[in-house]
């Protein structure tokens, strides 16, 4: 089930893996042009940026640039019908992580530089203040983005990576 | 006692620490969606802002509290802050957002720097750029 509200979110991630990675064969023996379209990646890329395309560089970080630009678009439409609900949970996480960042940096610069305790402490309330008020923020632009919903199946024009002139829609299965 | 290279390593860290705080948003907001090229990005603008940080040391070592300047960069950063806030909210592409992150963790580490590394010394002469500015200028209470 892909339209489900209770989609563990890892499961989802090896779905799509599995997917992006039949598509791109079936993309290469076919020649279809589509969201895995490699020619099409290389042209944005260019496109974007005025530097010799790195794609060519393998192994740099581990990652395929087509099956990236296309999970991309599948977290878009995908992740947007079943973020919202368990969202809040992920970002409160990520508050935690940012106060631990914040203050952990801060606490080691003391040894280094004339930095007193209720200084850290002082920040890392704001951080933490602020990372609440952008969570909220956040679970609110979800929930009102995101739940006007869509198939999870197709991705939709609309939540396609535009900003990289790639049509993830008309790529099977995503 | 601080020596000047304790204090140089210091400021290292804190350029670096500082720097890969809203890179780390950054490549987080990605969800594992990211290019090369949106690390590469993001990579150079994490090695600009910490040369940025280091560099910026000494200029707000001499901004006094309530100054000019110290108004003049928080009222920079507070507006960096608020784009990067909206930025972040899903009205916007993935990309967008993930930069949005990254600008709003500018617009907090910047202005944290700025306060914490403030002037300390005598109260520079009037009319500086950098001194304090007080209602009243015949109070000295709070030279």
């Amino acid at each position: 089930m892909y339209g489900g509200a209770d989609v563990d979110m890892t499961e989802w991630r090896e779905i799509m893996h599995g997917a992006s990675q039949d598509a791109l064969a079936l993309a290469q023996e076919t020649g279809n042009m589509s969201c895995n379209s490699p020619q099409q990646i290389t042209v944005n890329q260019a496109s974007i940026l005025p530097v010799p395309p790195i794609a060519t560089i393998t192994g740099w970080f581990g990652r395929n640039e087509i099956q990236s630009a296309c999970k991309s678009c599948c977290i878009e439409c995908c992740k947007c019908r079943n973020h919202c609900e368990t969202a809040g949970w992920t970002y409160f996480g990520d508050v935690f992580w940012d106060a631990v960042k914040f203050a952990g940096g801060c606490t080691a610069a003391s040894f280094f530089l004339p930095i007193a305790w209720p200084g850290c402490a002082l920040g890392t309330a704001v951080v933490v203040d602020i990372s609440l008020w952008h969570m909220v923020y956040k679970l609110w632009s979800c929930e009102r983005n995101c739940k006007k919903g869509s198939q999870c199946q197709v991705c939709p024009a609309g939540y396609s990576e535009w900003w990289r002139d790639t049509d993830c829609s008309t790529a099977d299965r995503w | 006692m601080m020596t000047k290279r304790k204090k140089f390593f210091g400021k290292l860290f804190v350029s670096i620490w500082f720097s890969l705080i809203p890179f780390h948003s950054y490549w987080r907001e990605f969800d594992g969606a990211y290019t090369e090229m949106d690390l590469l990005w993001g990579g150079v603008v994490a090695v600009t802002l910490g040369v940025a940080i280091f560099a910026y040391f000494p200029i707000a070592q001499k901004i006094e509290h309530f100054s000019l300047a110290w108004f003049l960069v928080l009222f920079i950063f507070l507006g960096l802050f608020s784009f990067g806030w909206v930025l972040s909210g899903f009205h916007f592409p993935l990309l967008y957002r993930a930069w949005g992150e990254y600008i709003l963790w500018i617009g907090i580490v910047i202005p944290w720097v700025h306060q914490l590394f403030h002037y300390a010394g005598k109260p520079r002469r009037k009319g500086s750029f950098f001194k304090r500015i007080r209602l009243n200028p015949t109070d000295s209470s709070q030279a």
